[in-house]
């Protein structure tokens, strides 16, 4: 890469060069005239905040502040000129109005702006290499920004549910829980399919810490202050994202932080309190006494009367492990300066005490604390030349509960727990359901009891610092030198802990004289990004825009990880006093990313513009000798409406646009190699294979067409986007599992896979109401996805996760496929069907048969056998019982696997949300968003258990209790029997056939934020001592609508802690995870 | 005038200074190392460091480690498939294990067991063909020895507990099974791998590679012999006992070296080769998914009291629970064992064993006598007199002196006792069974046997 790096030098170099010999002071001219104004909303007169202003064919300007006044001050004027000034303002049309200016006096221009639900003329600077308006760009950008007073915590949180086609998977709702980002799906099997985010032009560390324990893992990406945050703008895929090159397939994300504005000191304070809690999505722990004395016992311990086979039930998490959490956010910020110097400072706590309660048994908790602090200060030393320093310090502290799928999990064993077997066994009752010590509270019957695992405690921590220096030079109007210099480290600890003599209860057998391991991340990212850019026109009919420069990423990680167990006594807190259980790990990693971009636009009037460009890449994974990559782009966008002749108010906006490109994604920094890798034995330190290691490996290249308009109606009151994207995927690189007789078990990446994939998105926006006292603001979209394994190159399926997980990457198939048994159904008429393979599908008669493979035989079972076989009790918890009655299954796919029929797939088909903004009374504002997702399967491995046969865990949701009580009672029938063994063996029979019964329909739709704000008159605000001030009181999903039987369809155990292939293909898994709580906050909001 | 000219050259300076600072940085940065595409990987070797003799140590050294691996996943694979443990725990593949059903390639621990096994095979011929071509270059001679034995155990092991198995791909190629008619040839490569590190051994004077090689070889031996009682034809031997010379001859030169009745060859399971599903020791100590079986202690093995006072099996002759299996028990299955185990590979117990049973087969009564009660007093048991039958005697100590060293599942099938569990609905009750080619295996091999979920025709009831 030294060759990049000496472009860089080269490009800074004429940046520095330039300055040094062509940089113009700032106040260096004798006579000049100054601009002022207001720019306000023309239907209410409402003040417009954040509004640019600036001069045409100038790099003066301004932006306006709260009471939407502006000042532009030093235009050069040699005794009068006139001047265009234009005003851009989001969710405005843009205006202009001619000036005539004196110099040496101040001209007075203001703007009353016109909503517009449509935004063709927004700037950008996310995949063309510099600012430019949207309507420019052959393909979309997304924008977020920020809505005002919506209970946004974290930038997950901000980023869910705006913009159709982006989704978050959250990996359950325990406080500061982070969400996976996917962008259009997936675009790689084997790699990271998180897209790659900056901020202010820096790449940051996107990674996870934490999620000890099975979850609960904290992302990178909310260390970030929400408050600080000016815009978010998204590159959806390839053929945006081409100038990223190599890791920018599955999207870019560019965080742009607030920077400061001319004046004086400006200051803002928030204040916010949330209580936050779970709802009511557990099912009830239920069980059953089989004996007269198991009922007189636990009568005793219940202190009501207990008979044999009646069912109780108790709910042992949310009578026990759930409290109203609270939040408390205080942040403050302060902007200012003048045409030479502004600032913009903030600081943030944010402090939350999660819904997981309990902690009357032990030390777990769900904790999160962030202290966010930035400053940035942007110094134009000339006019021409400006210099901007960006400082961001985070410190981080979470807790979490061990969570998820985890036997020794808080969660799973209080979901599992059995009423029937709560006993006081090491103490006495001391009141019902109460013991005087140590006793087996709850009925859990393995591992561990609730209280004992209240007693291990996960904790995190990280100090991160985010620091970049951005330097623009324009050297003359049409040419412009720009370099970022970045770095971003954080030092993240992670810690699970078990005390000496945790397990209170004297039931586990797990660690009670103590664990502990420790995990340190250390993680440097340092970014050089420099380019020139050349923008001229060409006649009055053409122009021309011009970029080209360099990105360079180096990312560093030291990780060390250490061990052990079993400490001497009490009070001792440090992995050196355990004594057995040792272990330790170090590994070091460096990777280097980087290319040449270069881009050139061509507009025609400006109404038609097509771009031509690419990126040359280089990595460190192919080696220093080895050759790039090149991605190349090409981009139309065509918007009639701009012509001159256009005067349609009811279509008033059109624009057709279309966009070809490429990006990629490279494999691992030492995939290439044969690599033999340290395992110590006993006979000392020694090697063992690691990677068989291909010299062909080479980045995967996605090559994606997007086409699409956007038109706005009727004055642009209504507006509506619609964007159909095709991926294909060529050289996927696959994670290939070769035959493990082959000696090397771990798997090896190849470039031999394809992917298909593509989509629709919609956006519709509409404002109905525009009065000056009111307004309504409406919007809906949606997103489509269908993503297809078109090949695997000849490699077997992949299996994905944990044994119990059914996901699979088959090829021909859905990416994120679930393949299960399924049952086999009554015969058609005529006889059994056949399947693809021209075998006879297994079915069974409902007249004569039940759909039950009497003892593995492979056919349906008789009435009069099943009623034989339950003439006296049977206890489908007994292997002897389950062996006797297995499911019907059928080979519907002619696979020739029971096991792995293909049963849905575990990402939604449509994705989406609705909501708006009314705006009423002048003051008040009440603005909403539901979100949506369909045609999906849930993974529902909590009621695996719960609804199962299992005997020792589980087994314990009233639907499973009740058959199995009757199956088991003297007193019922054998045709009561019968019936309940057939409900069982075809609704609730789940683990003994992998998967079966177990993915379930995850459609849902949640209610997800709700904000009711009050914003002061400026007189009434000024009277109590302030410029500004509002309050809202906010609620964040406070609904949910599924018919999801299990406790969140959202949640999901495979969270960024996970390994690569999990994340990306085993969304929607629910493994005894909390559900999402619901948060209702009241914040108020002042400045002065 | 004055006052403008210094503000001229102080905007001048300034733009001087802001020029040479940012050529100065990029001439930093295109001389330092920063954004360099050549980077170390420091976290492994590549394959051609272990071209040099100095590798040897170490690759014999990840050799154990990936021995201990695949006999750690085995040993549980096969008592839970015998009566020796059984599952008390969340998953229930240690359960259809219990019950009989050891055929099923889609069982989560035989599968998953199956890659350390093939890696441990694969590793072992991988390392005697390096340490062999180093020739006179090898350092320390020992080092080959040590070689042949972890690669003859794996092949041992493949032997004694596989139904099939694939031993001819190599890295990305893949190979055809062995095929279950065949299988004799891994325990014959075990042997050869025994006979050439007693060799070597020996010329090096090395006396406990000697006997560790003597004693596996007398081990595979046997085992080939029980193979073929089992296999050739399948089912149960009407002649369960095995006497044959060159078993016993190697049982009594390894027997004659080990220096004593209670010498053992283990390997040891640590934290850094040992971890999650499949070490035995933290599924059953630690993760309690297994316990021992209920047929040799009481209640739960890791609840009760260490020693005499947990275990529910009883010596034959003198009716109080057995002693040697308290130690084994101790060892191996109480939460005090812990969850790094060690695990028998042979020891001069089971010499004394394998000699008792050939000379009961044999009939002579005396030898046999001796032999039984030199493994008796091993533990302190008083000595057999003729009660009860000299078979059933030989049975139990085989029991309770080979417990939890993978010899039980052929006992069951030798002897025709079928373990309490075992339900009739799976194959093990009626003829004998063992460990299928993997699922996975089976899926990324087109060689392996389809459909890749059937069981082994021999494991088909």
């Amino acid at each position: 890469m030294r060759r990049v790096s000496w472009v860089g030098s080269v490009l800074m170099a004429g940046l520095g060069a330039g300055l040094t010999f062509g940089a113009t002071p700032v106040k260096a001219q004798n006579a000049t005239a100054i601009i002022e104004g207001k720019i306000t909303d023309g239907t209410s007169q409402r003040p417009l905040d954040a509004a640019s202003v600036f001069i045409s064919e100038t790099r003066l300007g301004g932006v306006t502040n709260a009471q939407g006044t502006y000042r532009i001050v030093g235009v050069p004027v040699t005794g009068t000129r006139t001047v265009l000034v234009r005003v851009r303002a989001l969710g405005y049309t843009p205006a202009s109005k001619s000036v005539a200016l004196t110099a040496g006096q101040t001209t007075k221009v203001d703007f009353a702006l016109s909503t517009s639900a449509i935004q063709l003329n927004q700037v950008v600077v996310t995949g063309s290499g510099q600012a430019t308006e949207t309507k420019r760009l052959g393909n979309t950008v997304a924008v977020i920004v920020p809505p005002a007073n919506a209970p946004i915590n974290d930038i997950s949180n901000l980023l869910t549910a705006r913009e159709p086609g982006l989704v978050g998977v959250i990996g359950g709702g325990l406080s500061g829980q982070g969400a996976q980002i996917r962008i259009r799906g997936n675009s790689s099997l084997s790699q990271s399919n998180e897209p790659i985010i900056f901020i202010d032009g820096v790449r940051m560390n996107n990674g996870a810490s934490g999620g000890g324990g099975g979850g609960g893992a904290t992302t990178r990406l909310d260390d970030i202050d929400p408050t600080t945050i000016e815009r978010v703008e998204v590159l959806k895929g390839a053929a945006a994202a081409t100038l990223y090159g190599t890791e920018a397939s599955n999207g870019v994300i560019q965080i742009f932080t607030k920077v400061g504005s001319q004046g004086a000191p400006r200051w803002n304070f928030t204040a916010q309190q949330d209580a936050i809690t779970f709802p009511d999505r557990v099912a009830p722990n239920t069980g059953f006494a089989r004996r007269q004395s198991q009922a007189d016992s636990l009568s005793g311990f219940y202190g009501r009367t207990i008979a044999p086979f009646e069912i109780i039930e108790t709910e042992v998490f949310k009578d026990n492990l759930t409290e109203t959490g609270r939040g408390t956010s205080v942040a403050a910020n302060v902007t200012g300066g003048s045409n030479a110097v502004t600032y913009f400072a903030s600081g943030r706590l944010f402090n939350e005490n999660g819904p997981f309660g309990g902690n009357q048994f032990g030390v777990a908790s769900d904790e999160i604390r962030r202290i966010q602090t930035s400053a940035n200060l942007t110094l134009v030393p000339f006019k021409n030349f400006r210099v901007r320093f960006n400082n961001n310090f985070y410190n981080i502290a979470s807790k979490n509960p061990e969570t998820n799928n985890n036997i020794y999990g808080v969660n799973s064993l209080a979901f599992m727990a059995r009423p029937e077997l709560a006993n006081c066994r090491n103490s006495s009752v001391e009141s019902p359901g109460v013991c005087s010590g140590a006793g087996n509270l709850f009925g859990n019957q393995a591992f561990m009891t609730v209280r004992e695992a209240m007693g291990q405690q996960n904790e995190g921590a990280a100090s991160r610092y985010l620091g970049s220096l951005d330097m623009t030079y324009n050297q003359t109007s049409n040419l412009t030198y720009s370099a970022t210099l970045g770095y971003d480290y954080t030092a993240a600890r992670d810690i699970q802990f078990s005390r000496f003599g945790y397990n209170i209860d004297r039931f586990t057998s797990q660690t009670v004289t103590g664990a502990r391991s420790v995990f340190n991340d250390n993680t440097r990212v340092s970014t050089l990004d420099a380019k020139v850019a050349y923008n001229r026109n060409i006649g009055s009919s053409w122009s021309t825009s011009t970029v080209g420069g360099l990105q360079v990423f180096n990312t560093n990680t030291k990780t060390t990880a250490a061990n052990s167990q079993a400490f001497p006594g009490p009070g001792i807190e440090v992995v050196g006093a355990g004594g057995t259980a040792i272990t330790n790990g170090e590994t070091l990693l460096t990777t280097i990313n980087g290319g040449y971009f270069g881009q050139t636009q061509l507009g025609f009037r400006d109404w038609v513009f097509g771009t031509v460009g690419g990126r040359y890449d280089f990595s460190s994974a192919f080696g220093e000798a080895a050759p790039g990559v090149f991605y190349p782009k090409v981009s139309l966008s065509v918007v009639p409406s701009d012509r001159k002749s256009w005067n349609s108010s009811t279509l008033s906006t059109l624009r057709l646009r279309a966009a070809v490109g490429q990006s990629g994604r490279q494999p691992g920094a030492f995939d290439k190699f044969t690599t033999f890798q340290p395992l110590t034995s006993e006979f000392g330190p020694g090697l063992a294979p690691q990677n068989l290691g291909s010299q062909e490996l080479r980045p995967e290249i996605s090559t994606e067409i997007e086409g699409g308009f956007e038109a706005g109606f009727y004055d642009n009151r209504l507006a509506f986007e619609f964007t159909y994207w095709d991926r294909k995927v060529r050289d996927a690189l696959i994670a290939r599992q070769f035959p493990s007789s082959g000696g090397f078990r771990n798997t090896q990446i190849t470039n031999i896979g394809a992917i298909s994939a593509n989509g629709l998105e919609m956006n519709l926006r509409v404002f109905p109401i525009r009065t000056a006292t009111s307004s309504l603001e409406l919007f809906a979209n949606a997103a489509y996805l269908k993503q297809t394994l078109t090949s695997l190159g000849g490699a077997p399926p992949i299996k994905v996760g944990y044994f119990r997980y059914r996901g699979f990457l088959k090829e021909g198939d859905p990416l994120g496929s679930l393949y299960e048994p399924l049952l086999a159904s009554a015969c058609p008429s005529g006889g059994p069907a056949t399947n693809s393979a021209g075998r006879p599908i297994t079915c069974f008669n409902p007249a004569t048969e039940v759909p039950i493979n009497f003892n593995g035989r492979g056919t349906a079972a008789t009435q009069q056998e099943l009623l034989a076989y339950f003439a006296t009790p049977r206890d489908i918890q007994t292997s002897a019982v389950q062996g006797a009655l297995q499911p019907l299954l059928a080979d519907y796919q002619g696979t020739g696997i029971l096991f792995e029929q293909r049963n849905g797939d575990v990402f939604p088909d449509w994705t989406g949300a609705f909501g708006g903004t009314y705006r009423f009374r002048k003051n008040w504002r009440i603005q909403s968003l539901f979100e949506y997702r369909t045609g999906f399967q849930v993974q529902n491995l909590t009621d695996g258990f719960r609804l199962s046969q299992h005997p020792s865990i589980g087994s314990n949701r009233r639907e499973f209790s009740e058959v199995q009580s009757i199956m088991l009672n003297p007193a019922s029938t054998a045709q009561e029997r019968v019936d309940a063994a057939t409900l069982y063996v075809n609704e609730y029979r789940r683990l003994l056939e992998p998967g079966l019964n177990q993915g379930q329909d995850g459609t849902f739709l949640r209610w997800r934020e709700l904000a009711l704000t009050y914003e002061f008159n400026p007189t009434l605000a000024s009277k109590l001592g302030a410029r500004t001030l509002s309050v809202t009181g906010a609620g964040r999903n406070l609904l949910l609508w599924t018919k999801y039987p299990g406790v969140d369809p959202e949640v999901n155990a495979i969270d960024r802690s996970a390994s690569t292939l999990d994340q990306n293909f085993l969304a929607s898994t629910e493994a005894f995870g909390v559900p999402i709580p619901r948060r209702f906050s009241f914040s108020v909001n002042f400045g002065f | 005038m004055r006052k403008h000219s210094m503000q001229h050259l102080t905007y001048r300076a300034l733009r001087l200074r802001l020029g040479a600072m940012l050529v100065g940085t990029s001439a930093l940065l295109s001389g330092c190392g920063l954004f360099e595409t050549d980077v170390a990987n420091v976290n492994a070797v590549t394959e051609d460091a272990l071209a040099e003799p100095t590798a040897a140590a170490a690759l014999v050294n990840g050799l154990g480690g990936n021995l201990n691996l695949a006999v750690n996943g085995l040993i549980g694979i096969s008592g839970a498939a015998s009566d020796e443990l059984q599952w008390a725990g969340s998953r229930e593949y240690w359960n259809l294990l219990d019950a009989g059903d050891i055929g099923d390639p889609i069982n989560e621990y035989s599968n998953g067991t199956y890659p350390f096994v093939s890696t441990a095979r694969w590793q072992g011929d991988f390392t005697v063909a390096s340490l062999e071509a180093f020739g006179t270059r090898l350092p320390n001679r020992a080092d080959l020895v040590r070689a042949y034995i972890f690669a003859g155990t794996a092949y041992l092991f493949i032997g004694e507990n596989y139904e099939d198995f694939i031993i001819g791909s190599n890295r990305t190629v893949p190979a055809a099974p062995v095929g279950a008619a065949n299988m004799l040839i891994t325990l014959d490569s075990a042997i050869a791998y025994y006979t050439k590190a007693a060799a070597l051994a020996t010329t090096l004077s090395n006396t406990d590679l000697q006997r560790q090689a003597l004693g596996l070889r007398a081990r595979a031996r046997f085992s080939r012999v029980v193979w073929q009682k089992l296999r050739a034809p399948r089912g149960f031997p009407a002649d369960p006992l095995v006497n044959v010379a060159a078993v016993t001859a190697d049982a009594s030169a390894a027997l004659a070296i080990m220096g004593g009745d209670t010498y053992r060859f283990r390997l040891t399971s640590t934290a850094q080769n040992a971890a999650g599903y499949f070490n035995t020791g933290f599924e059953m100590n630690q993760r309690l998914e297994l316990r021992a079986g209920s047929a040799y202690v009481n209640g739960s093995a890791t609840a009760v009291d260490a020693g005499i006072a947990g275990i529910r099996l009883t010596d034959p002759v003198s009716g109080a629970p057995d002693a040697s299996l308290a130690v084994a028990i101790n060892e191996c299955c109480r939460q005090s064992s812990g969850q790094f185990l060690a695990y028998t590979l042979t020891s001069a117990r089971e010499m004394q064993l394998i000699l008792a049973e050939a000379a009961l087969a044999a009939g002579n009564a005396g030898e046999f006598a001796t032999r039984i009660n030199a493994v008796r007093a091993i533990d302190g048991k008083p000595a057999w007199t003729g009660t009860p039958l000299a078979l059933d005697i030989l049975i139990h100590e085989r029991r309770v002196g080979l417990f939890f060293q993978g010899r039980r599942l052929h006992d069951h099938y030798r002897f025709n006792r079928p373990a309490e569990k075992w339900l009739p609905i799976y194959a093990a009750t009626v003829r004998p069974c063992f460990l299928p080619i993997s699922f996975d295996e089976r899926t990324q091999n087109v060689l392996a046997p389809q459909p890749a979920q059937d069981r082994p025709t021999a494991c088909q009831r």
